[in-house]
């Protein structure tokens, strides 16, 4: 079988396909395009004219709930930097009260004295500086006389045991007693005893007029 | 556009257009029911129509992706399986001879060679006309179509050869 058969069989193939024809009538298209036309166009998908106000709305929504969440995000953060501030001086002002307190814990060492300037004054302590803020009120109420007695204010200065404790404690607990001789104060034992002797002895010495002879007492125990 | 304008300009085509589809769908209704609906749109769309230019390049391309729409949402329907099955007892009744096998061969080629072979062989058109319908260099329109051609001849040469074989037999 030679090749033109092939070509043959091929172009009667394609020819056949060719005188293929559709059986339709342009009346019955026209027909059936007109019962289309008639239910197609009923309904509109897209109308404009609502979808506006829908979008507008929307939008208008989106917008007041960023607002609103943007507000409350806002005083969110004020809340939060006043309690931040309120906290912050909560505890700067438990930290000076602690500090206040280890300072002045021992109110023993603490006494009150007068003093004339109130420069000098103001070095001691809060406490007097309370005292001053309280007579500024009562300087308006009190009269001249008042005023002036009032200006002569407690003083606090420090009284600590350094002072006592500069002369070394015996180990025995023991404290010096002391004897005043002619307003002078002595607390050596032996010199004490020596004075004593020796005024003894001058009072015996005084005494000799009277006496036949003195004698030294030696039974005298110190 | 008138209905005479239209009968003459577009309702032509339905003959052409039915002969494209029946390269791409499975039966000779579908490719009826596809020129059809093709018909009403462009009816609907009439005075828009003359703005697309080429009035036949423009159907054959509609008939085109018209039934590729339909198989896509066939397979998605039935699946691929049942297609091929229904493909294939659709061809069983209808090939009875020779022709058909070559016709039902033609529209298992690649669709690029199928719709060239087509428009080529069938229609008589141009290599130019061709690769404008389809957005093709005109090079490879010509390649689909040598491509497509021999596919065809190898298989009429196999078939007849089998026939002469089961004569002689």
């Amino acid at each position: 079988m030679n090749k033109d058969q092939y070509q043959d069989k091929y172009d009667e193939i394609f020819k056949d396909l060719k005188e293929e024809k559709m059986n339709w009538d342009f009346e019955d298209f026209l027909q059936k395009a007109e019962s289309s036309n008639n239910e197609a166009e009923i309904i509109p998908l897209h109308n404009k004219k609502p979808s506006f106000p829908k979008w507008f709305w929307m939008a208008a929504s989106v917008v007041l709930i960023f607002g609103v969440g943007f507000i409350f995000n806002l005083n969110q953060n004020q809340n939060a930097d006043f309690q931040d501030k309120a906290k912050l001086v909560e505890s700067q002002i438990q930290k000076q009260k602690s500090d206040f307190i280890k300072e002045n814990h021992e109110h023993e060492k603490q006494v009150a004295v007068n003093h004339d300037s109130i420069s000098e004054a103001k070095k001691d302590s809060i406490f007097q500086e309370n005292t001053l803020a309280e007579k500024d009120v009562l300087d308006e109420i009190l009269s001249k006389k008042s005023r002036i007695k009032k200006q002569t204010k407690p003083r606090y200065v420090d009284n600590s045991h350094k002072k006592y404790n500069e002369a070394p404690a015996d180990s025995t607990g023991y404290h010096n007693s002391y004897v005043i001789v002619n307003g002078k104060k002595i607390d050596n034992v032996e010199e004490a005893i020596n004075i004593t002797k020796y005024s003894f002895q001058v009072v015996a010495n005084n005494v000799h007029q009277t006496l036949s002879q003195p004698k030294v007492m030696d039974n005298v125990d110190y | 556009m008138t209905q005479e304008t239209f009968k003459n300009t577009v309702f032509i085509l339905k003959d052409e257009m039915y002969r494209f589809a029946k390269r791409f769908v499975m039966s000779s209704d579908e490719a009826e029911d596809v020129v059809q609906d093709l018909m009403i749109k462009f009816w609907q769309k009439k005075d828009e129509l003359m703005q697309f230019g080429n009035l036949k390049s423009y159907a054959l391309k509609s008939v085109k992706n018209e039934c590729l729409n339909r198989l896509k949402h066939h397979d998605v329907k039935k699946g691929f399986a049942d297609l091929q099955l229904h493909r294939s007892e659709l061809y069983s009744m209808e090939v009875n001879n020779m022709k058909e096998q070559i016709i039902g061969f033609i529209n298992q080629l690649p669709e690029k060679q199928k719709m060239v072979i087509h428009l080529k062989d069938v229609e008589e058109y141009d290599v130019s006309e061709i690769s404008g319908m389809l957005e093709m260099e005109e090079n490879a329109v010509r390649v689909n179509l040598m491509r497509a051609r021999q596919k065809v001849k190898e298989q009429i040469s196999q078939l007849m050869s089998y026939e002469q074989r089961s004569i002689s037999g």
